[in-house]
Formats: structure tokens, sequence, C-alpha cells
């Protein structure tokens, strides 16, 4: 048998697709419910808000299917005892009470069960708080296939407490032009030397030349299941790849990027009459902006009273403590901007100071780096910038004049970009031009009251594509509109849903998905009077608008 | 059944030596400015903390009246018009009412009710002792709250942070929002000295209790015998004497702090802010026991009562109180998940903090096992305690939810916590307190309330409240945080519905006023001894309604196999 040693890869390097759960191949359908407003809260929800990290969905399982249950069990059976005693033992019912008192059989039941029930729940609780607690640790290995070696080799360098010593702490995936796919122990491959300096994973097939074989190893393997459903639906989390620095301030939160230069932005909560209804009091000026599928660390502290950072689609919140550093983490599965609230009282703007997080893919959030780099003037040496975390192979001179647009810019005042230089003025010119043609007298077709796109639109969408796929270096905003009739939140939700749909459809046709954003604004902009129909049908609308990429003004 | 000697107090009047100053006319009452100035008699300190807590309670609930108002639709429109339009002053008078809500609820309302008003009247009466041990610091005792309540209306209204007036950090008084950093005016000056004042008084009662329960329990009664209301004080007062001292330790530290240069809790100056937060919740912990520990007291005595049965398993009810006090002790930091805890002490606490579901389990279906073959009568009281029982029931097991480190993570300082806390004490500890109220109220004015009106007071606050608070749960896990005085749109619903709750509410408490008016003034019925028949087993019923100014001058004995008092 050939060994062949796998290599750590630097964190630095490129993620393999397998681990990025979003993509291409995402189809338009699964983009909409990734939409930002399907992770608010809803105006009669009653359950928590969607999990947007496998550590979320694992705090959703504890909650909803073993703490729910069994205090729901609990309440109902009080209830019902309660009833029966009242039915059964009221006074008309049974006029001569019995004087009994003691029964040990019964005391030592209702001692015992408890006590057994609040076992059960600490099986899960303990190993859920571990993982909330422990900023994970796990490696990732990558090897290229020769269709001769079979056997790979991982360095077991944890700490003692977090050495990897079974089965479940070891993933293996299989990549190659056709796909990924996760290897299932047993059938495709035998694990050696568990709890050992050295840990061998041995395929049952050699991978071909041009398969890559990923190793994730670590014992912060997240997600439900476990206790019940195995370890098919968790993954191994690596260990953080970003370090977000967070400070509370009275009234807003200031955030820095260590690995980046350590630029600092603040974000106030936008004032009312710079977003939608439904927004207010969750929008910021200035969101964070996180990669996709990185872990992220999370640091906090404040610069006046103690304050406290809530991501409730993360299922994390931390006190913001002055004199003190708290740290958690969170790793995003979706792209989505998740909205939190300040969740400790800090004086008389503590309901107005939210948190917005904006996670977009790792190449969109690259390009917001450099441009918030170039826009507080941080000075990177080519080696500084190559040593970068995520973002560092991409970058340096000749990374920079490749690079993708930026995600697009928070509600609807952006943070401030220095202005755009000539030729990607021209070009975005020239951009809305082409598309506007396209457009000329058309309108795209949905059904009625929902996103999905007409069939008769298709053409019109082709054209569409080809025309922002011929724009280089810009950024698309999608913008669905509504007429004002029915309900606000739910037009704004629609309007999203289609502009959405259409953003999905064109990156189906080959249009870089990070060049386009979509946005819902609902009614709050009509064209024409929403009094009669004509108007309203004007009103209910997709309009293109073509922005510079932030990425233009770096250099 | 040990003897009941109701009316040899009376016949009796001339057998007590030692007692000079009564011996002559025990029943004679001082005039009135003497007799509720200078009250030593136990049974008028009790009336006196009762109308205290009454009115504290009438402005405690106000105060969420308005936050309810407020909160009913998203937006700052409400308090703005006592700030003259200014959204700002809004915002903190908001914090400010949170703060006093939950102070005087707390400090001014439940603990006077239970241990100042119940505890005083009665754990004399159940344990067959004239008075309480030390009559002149009860006095005092009570007294010290009103001048407690002066610098808390005080506090209310003078400059908290710049011109704003009162103090908006919370009941939890966390610094550096409490010190000089975030109020830098002096209302929070005078709400330390008004908890200064308030705490040395009921560690003053808890003394008294304790010395009294100890010592002047009648012959025969042993510990073992003890009513469970009288356990249920016992317990409460040991958790006061523990537990106020390290809040008064805290709060002057932190008076320290603002004004003498000290840094306890200054980072600046190496203090640590969450040094605090351990000493407040030390006390602040066992305090929850202490509202609620009297109630499971009166609970029982009540099922007891109108089930026709002993309480069953009495002993493992006076334990379970002990644990329960016992555990609290040890569990404090579990309100502190989200601080930056090293992940063992939360482990620990999360360990630690469900065990309490144990003692507190077996309350409840010891309470269900006592109705159980009774012969129950669904009188006033009667009600207030079943409903006690399942909605604790209800806040015990969000309590457990809460009690996870790792799910806390998600519902800390959401209304879900508000939701669990008002579980067990609006609708628990006050449950308790109505319960209570209705249950000893002929004894303690010796007349009769009308039956339907007390009923009436019990369904329309039922339904109030759990319309207030049932879809707080739901808004916590929707994600609101507690304390914002707007909210975003989504929140609207449910915020509509908890709002409309507190109309129900105030409904309810406007009937209860009613049929106390109705029964003092208007029904006028005279109470008999025992208004409850045979259930009601504890000395105060072989006493008449209401009982004599000095009761028990000869005291009632109990043979050694007389049955426990419960």
């Amino acid at each position: 048998m050939k060994h062949l040693r796998t290599r750590l890869m630097s964190r630095a390097t490129k993620r393999h697709p397998v681990l990025q759960k979003i993509g291409a191949s995402m189809t338009g359908a699964a983009l909409l419910f990734a939409s930002a407003a399907a992770d608010l809260p809803e105006e009669r929800g009653i359950s928590m808000l969607p999990a947007g990290s496998k550590l979320a969905e694992e705090i959703h399982f504890f909650h909803n299917w073993i703490l729910m249950p069994i205090i729901t069990v609990i309440s109902l059976f009080v209830l019902g005892l309660l009833l029966w005693v009242t039915i059964r033992f009221n006074s008309k019912a049974n006029p001569t009470a019995r004087q009994f008192s003691h029964n040990t059989l019964l005391e030592v039941l209702w001692t015992g069960i408890p006590i057994l029930i609040l076992v059960f729940i600490s099986l899960f609780s303990f190993d859920l708080l571990y993982k909330e607690e422990i900023v994970p640790d796990g490696k990732r290995m990558v090897a290229q296939g020769d269709g001769a070696a079979n056997s790979f080799k991982i360095a077991n360098d944890f700490p003692d407490s977090r050495r990897i010593s079974r089965p479940e702490h070891v993933q293996v995936f299989l990549s190659s032009p056709s796909g990924d796919r996760r290897l299932k122990r047993g059938p495709d491959y035998t694990l050696a030397g568990l709890g050992k300096p050295e840990v061998t994973v041995a395929m049952k097939q050699a991978p071909a030349r041009g398969q890559q074989v990923v190793v994730t190893a670590g014992r912060s393997l997240v997600g439900p299941g476990g206790f019940f459903g195995g370890d098919a639906g968790r993954e191994i989390a690596l260990s953080p790849s970003v370090t977000l620095k967070v400070i509370g301030n009275q009234w807003s939160w200031t955030y820095a990027y260590p690995d980046f230069g350590d630029f600092d932005f603040t974000a106030n909560m936008l004032p009312e009459d710079q977003t939608t209804r439904e927004m207010y009091r969750f929008e910021v000026d200035n969101r964070v902006v996180v990669p996709v599928g990185e872990t992220v660390r999370v640091t906090t502290t404040a610069s006046d009273v103690i304050h406290s950072w809530a991501l409730p689609n993360f299922g994390i919140k931390v006190d913001a403590v002055p004199g003190r550093i708290n740290e958690t983490w969170f790793k995003a599965d979706r792209e989505g901007v998740y909205y939190g609230q300040c969740s400790e009282i800090c004086g008389v703007k503590h309901s107005f100071m939210p948190i917005a997080v904006e996670v977009v893919s790792r190449d969109a959030f690259c390009n917001w780096v450099s441009a918030r780099q170039a826009e507080f003037g941080v000075q990177r040496t080519d080696e500084q910038l190559r040593a970068e975390p995520v973002c560092g192979p991409t970058r340096g001179p000749a990374a920079v004049a490749a690079a993708e647009p930026a995600p697009a810019a928070a509600g609807t005042s952006a943070p401030t970009v220095a202005p755009a230089v000539e030729t990607a003025a021209a070009e975005v010119k020239r951009c809305q031009a082409d598309i506007d043609a396209v457009f000329a007298g058309k309108t795209i077709e949905f059904a009625s009251g929902a996103a999905a796109i007409e069939d008769v639109s298709a053409p019109l969408l082709d054209s569409l594509a080809a025309a922002a796929s011929a724009c280089g270096g810009v950024a698309v905003k999608i913008a669905g509109h509504t007429d004002s009739s029915g309900n606000a939140r739910k037009n704004t939700a629609l309007s999203l849903a289609r502009a959405e749909a259409v953003k999905a459809y064109l990156v189906l046709k080959g249009v870089p998905g990070d060049r386009l954003s979509a946005e819902g604004l609902g009614s709050a902009q009509p064209i024409a009077d929403n009094s009669n129909p004509a108007g309203r049908s004007q009103n209910r609308r997709i309009e293109f608008t073509v922005a510079a990429a932030s990425s233009a003004q770096v250099n | 059944m040990a003897q009941s000697h109701n009316d040899a107090a009376h016949r009796t009047g001339y057998g007590q030596g030692h007692d000079h100053a009564h011996d002559h006319a025990h029943d004679r009452k001082p005039p009135f400015l003497v007799r509720w100035l200078y009250s030593t008699n136990h049974k008028d300190i009790g009336t006196l903390y009762l109308i205290f807590a009454i009115i504290a309670g009438v402005l405690g609930g106000a105060m969420s009246g308005f936050m309810r108002w407020e909160l009913a639709t998203p937006g700052v429109d409400v308090l703005t018009q006592f700030t003259g339009g200014d959204a700002v002053a809004a915002a903190h008078f908001y914090n400010v009412l949170i703060s006093y809500h939950g102070l005087i609820m707390i400090f001014f309302m439940v603990m006077p009710a239970m241990i100042g008003g119940f505890g005083n009247w009665f754990v004399p009466i159940m344990i067959g002792a004239p008075d309480m041990a030390f009559p002149r610091m009860n006095n005092v005792s009570f007294w010290l709250y009103g001048a407690s309540g002066i610098l808390l209306t005080l506090s209310f209204f003078a400059a908290g942070v710049g011109e704003y007036p009162g103090f908006g950090g919370g009941w939890v008084l966390y610094p550096p929002l409490s010190s000089t950093t975030g109020h830098n005016g002096p209302a929070m000056d005078f709400l330390i000295l008004s908890l200064h004042l308030a705490g040395a008084s009921s560690i003053l009662g808890a003394i008294n209790f304790i010395t009294t329960i100890f010592n002047m329990r009648a012959p025969g009664m042993t510990l073992h015998k003890m009513p469970l209301f009288a356990w249920s004080v016992l317990v409460t007062a040991f958790l006061l004497v523990l537990s106020l001292p390290v809040l008064a330790g805290a709060i002057t530290m932190l008076l320290t702090d603002r004004n003498f240069g000290t840094a306890f809790f200054n980072p600046a100056e190496g203090g640590d802010p969450l040094l605090f937060q351990h000493l407040f919740w030390f006390f602040g912990h066992p305090e929850v026991y202490i509202l609620i520990l009297p109630g499971f007291g009166m609970v029982s005595h009540i099922v007891s009562t109108f089930s026709k049965k002993p309480i069953f398993g009495y002993l493992g009810m006076a334990y379970a109180m002990v644990a329960i006090g016992f555990v609290g002790f040890i569990v404090w930091a579990h309100h502190m998940y989200t601080v930056g805890l090293s992940v063992n002490m939360k482990a620990y606490f999360v360990a630690a903090t469900m065990v309490i579901a144990v003692p507190t389990g077996i309350k409840i279906f010891s309470w269900i096992a006592t109705m159980w073959g009774g012969s129950i009568e669904f009188k006033t009281p009667m009600l207030w305690a079943v409903g006690f029982i399942f909605l604790f029931t209800v806040g015990g097991v969000t309590g457990v939810v809460l009690a996870n480190a790792s799910v806390d993570h998600y519902l800390h300082d959401t209304y879900y916590v508000v939701a669990h806390f008002h579980y067990v004490l609006s609708l628990g500890a006050v449950f308790a307190i109505f319960g209570g109220w209705y249950y000893w109220f002929a004894k303690m004015t010796g007349k009769m309330y009308r039956e339907w009106l007390g009923q009436l007071h019990f369904w329309i606050m039922f339904i109030g409240v759990n319309l207030v608070f049932f879809p707080q749960h739901f808004l916590g896990l929707q994600g609101m945080p507690r304390r914002y005085i707007d909210y975003p749109e989504a929140y609207a619903y449910w915020n509509e519905i908890s709002s409309i709750g507190y109309v129900v509410t105030i409904v309810g408490m406007l009937v209860f006023l009613i049929a106390m008016l109705d029964a003092l003034f208007v029904y006028r019925k005279k109470a008999p001894a025992n208004p409850w028949g045979v259930g009601a087993t504890t000395l105060e019923w072989t006493l008449p309604s209401p009982p004599p100014f000095h009761q028990f001058n000869e005291l009632p004995r109990f043979d050694k196999d007389a049955k426990a008092f419960h």
C-alpha cells in the first residue's frame, strides 16, 4: 500500500467547494428560501427564528424536539391531574374525604422520574453547551488522487482533551469534476489509529487522478443528530479563519477586522425615513460582512456600559463587558442578511442599536474587504495581503484587478465609497443602456401572487442574461416592486421573492451570482398612481440598476 | 388532633402573671395613633404591611400599565405624552418604569405582603405564640420599610441621567450603567439607600421570625408538627438573613464607587463589573425563592383545607422547601450565562439549577395528591391555589428550558425570560397572595366577602394574566429582547395581544377592589371563627374572627401523639 502524506493546507488557501454549501448548483427555489426576509421574525411567529448554522440547527433540535415536548407533556399531565381531581373529587362527586397522607411508592416515583428526565435532558444539554462554548479546532486536509494511493494520514496533533478518538471525529469527502460526495465509513473507507498521534484513512478504492480527497477532523461536530440520528447531518466545524472584533457603545456597535489590517467602522441604526417599515429598528447603515462557510470568531467588549451582541439565527448572544473580552463563534451556512438586537439594557437607546450581519460568498467578502481597506486607507504590503485569511491567495496586485463586485450595499445608505474611476463609470453607463434596451416595453410576468416566473417571459430573461453577462466589473441590483394593495409586509416579501427569482434565473443562465443583488421594496416606490388598475400594473415591476462594483476603486 | 383552646384565652385573661401591661384588659386597643404608629402587635403590624403592599401593588401595576400601553403598538408614542414629546426622555422614562416596576413588585409588594403581612399575622398564631419574639423590633422593621419607600419615591423623581429623572437600568442595577458612567444623577444614590433600608428591615424581620419560630412554639409543637406556612416563613427568613447582607455589601460598594472614588466595579481602575453581578445574583436568586416559598406554605394550607384532607407527605413538603432554599444559594450564575463564564462553570450551574426541579416537582405532586381522594370545595381561595399549581408548573418547566445554558444563549434577555418569571411570580406568587388573602380575609377582618365576586375576580385575572404573559413566550422564541420601548413591526401582533391581556387584568383588579369594599362596607356579613369547616385545622381557626388583640394568654398544648398541624 502506497502512503501519500496529506498536507495540512494553510487556512488561507481557497476552500474546497464541498464545504461551501452554496453555489451555482442551487436552484432558484433554494435561493428564495435563502432570502433575508425568511430569517426575520414573522408577524404571528411562535417558534425560534430559522437557523443559519449547523449549531443553531442543533439548538433548535434540542429545544423543539427534546425540551418542548417534555415540558408540554409535563404541563398537560399536571393540568390533566388537576382536571381529574376537580371532576372526580369535588365535594359533590366525593362527599367524604379519605384521610391518607402517605404513599411511599408514589413519593419515590415522583422524585425518581423527574431525576431521570433531567438526566435525559442533560445528555443533550452538556454536549451542546460545550460545542457552543469551545471555539472549534477542526482541521481540513486535501490530497490529490493519483489512482494509486489509497491511504491518507492525519496528524492527531490536537491537545489531549481535544484529540480525535472516535470515528465520527473524522469525515471524508471525495471531490471530482462531476461533483462531491461524502464517503461512508465501512463501505468506502476505514479508520485506524484513533486516539493515537496519527490517524490513517484507508480508502477501499484509490481515488482517481483528478479527484481530491478532503478530510476534516476534530471534535467540534455540529448539527442535529448524534444521539438519535447518527452523524449524517453533522459536520466538523473548522477552526476560525476570520476574527470579528465587536465593541458595544452607547448606542452603536463598532466592528473591527484584525486579520485585515484592523480597519474598523461603526454601525448605527438606520432612521425611520431611510428604510422600510419592516426593516426599521433592524437595519443599520454599515452591516458587518462575513464570508459564508467560514468559522468566524467573535470577540466582544464595550467602551462604556454592558451591551450584549445577539444573533438569534445563529443561536449566539454574548455580553460586551467593559474591561473584559468575551468570545464566541459562528459559521454561517447560507448567504443572507441576519439581524439581532442589543440584549442587555444599556441606557436610553437600548432599543435602537441593532445588529446586521451580511453573509456573502468568499469572493464577495474579499472584495468588500479590499474596498474597506481602500476606504479606510489601510496600508498593506503584498506579503501581508497574501497572509490574510480566506482572501490571501486571491489578493495582491494581480488578483485585485480581477476581483469581482462587492456585495450589495445595505439599505438605502450604503457605506460611502470613493468616486468611481472613469472606465468603470463608462461601463456602468453602457451596461445600463444595454439592459434598458432589452427591457424596452416588456415586463417580466409572474404567476399571480407568487414568485414563479411565467414561461412567456423566458426569452426576455434570456436576453437580459446575455446583456448582464456582457457587462464586466459592475454590480446589477434587481429590485422588485409591487402595487399598494394588500398587506405591506407581504408585498415586501413578495417583491423580494420575485427579485430573487429573477436573480436565480440569471445565475442559472451563467451570470455570476455575486454580481447580482436582489432587493424587495414592496410598494414603497410607486412610479404610477395606485388608485387605478393601469397604474397598479405599472407599479408591479422589476427594475435593474447598474452600479460600479466597489472593487473598481481598489488601487 | 390537638385540642383547640380558642376560648381559653378569653376565659383566662388574668392567668399570665408576667404580662402586666396587658393583664387588666387584654383586648383593650390603644388609641388610634399609638396603635398604628407605635404598634408592637403582630396582627396590627401585619395589617400595616398588607396595606403597604396593596398601595405598592397598585403603583407597580400602574407602571406595568404604562409599559403595556406603550408596547401595544410599535413606535414611541405613548410615554412621549409625559415628556413633552421628547422621545429620548420617553425612552428613559420607559427604562425607569421597568426598573421601578420590578423593584416595587419585589421589595414593596410581594415581600411585605407575604412575609410582613401574612407572616406577621399568622406565624405567631399558627405556632400558638402570643406575639412575635421582638415586638418593638417588629415595629422598627415596618417603619424602616416606610422610610425605604420614601427614598424610593425620591429616587423616582430625582435626576438620574442628566436631566432625566429616575434610575433606568433595570432592577438588577448592573454597573457601569448604575455607576456614574451610566447614571450620574442622585437617583441611583437614593435607590441604593432605599434598598439598604428595605434590606435592614427584612433582616430584622427575618431575625424576628427565626427567633419566634425556634423559641415560641406552643408546648408540644415540635418543628415536625409545625404548620407548613410557618415552615415556609422559617426557610424564607434564613434565606433573607443569608442573602440580604450580600446585596447590602454589593450596593454599598456601588455607593462608594459612585461617591468616594473606589473602583470595585470600574474596569478602568482594576475593578470588574461582573463582580457586582455575582454578588447581586448571590442575593437575587435566593430572593426569588423568598418571593415564592411563603406562597408554597399558603397554598399547602388552602389545598388541605378545601380538600378536607391532611397535607400529603408533610415532611417531604417541609424538606422540599429546605432543599429549594439550600440549592437556591448555589445556582446564582444561571442568570449570567452570557457574561463570559467559563464553560465548566456554566456546566456546573446548569446541573445545579436543574436539580431544583426535583423538590419543586415533589411539591406540585404532593399538592395534587393532597387533593386526590378529597372532598374538594372550590371556594375562591381554592381556585387561586389550583390556578397557582398549574401556572407555577408552566413557569417552572420553562425554567428548566432556561436552565440549559445551551438554549439560554438564544433565549437569554428575551421575552421568553419575561414570560417565565412572570409565570412563577406574577401568576405564581401573586396568585398565592390572592389565595392567602381570600383564605384569611374573614379571619383578619371578621367579615365575609361575597363568594361570587371572589370567583369572578379569579376568573378574570386568570384569563387576563395568561393573555398578558403566554404570548410573550412566542415573542421570546422569535427573538424579541426584553427592556425595549420599541420593537420591529414583526413583533406587533403578540405585543398587542399581551396589552389586551393587561386590560382584562385591570378589570379583574377592579373587581377585586369592589369585592373588598363590598365585603367591608356593604355586605358586612360577620365571619364565624372557622368559615371553612373540618379541613381548616390550624390554630388561627380556633380563634374568633377577627382574633382578640392578644391571643393565647394561656398557651395551647399538644400531646405527644398529636398529629402535625397542617
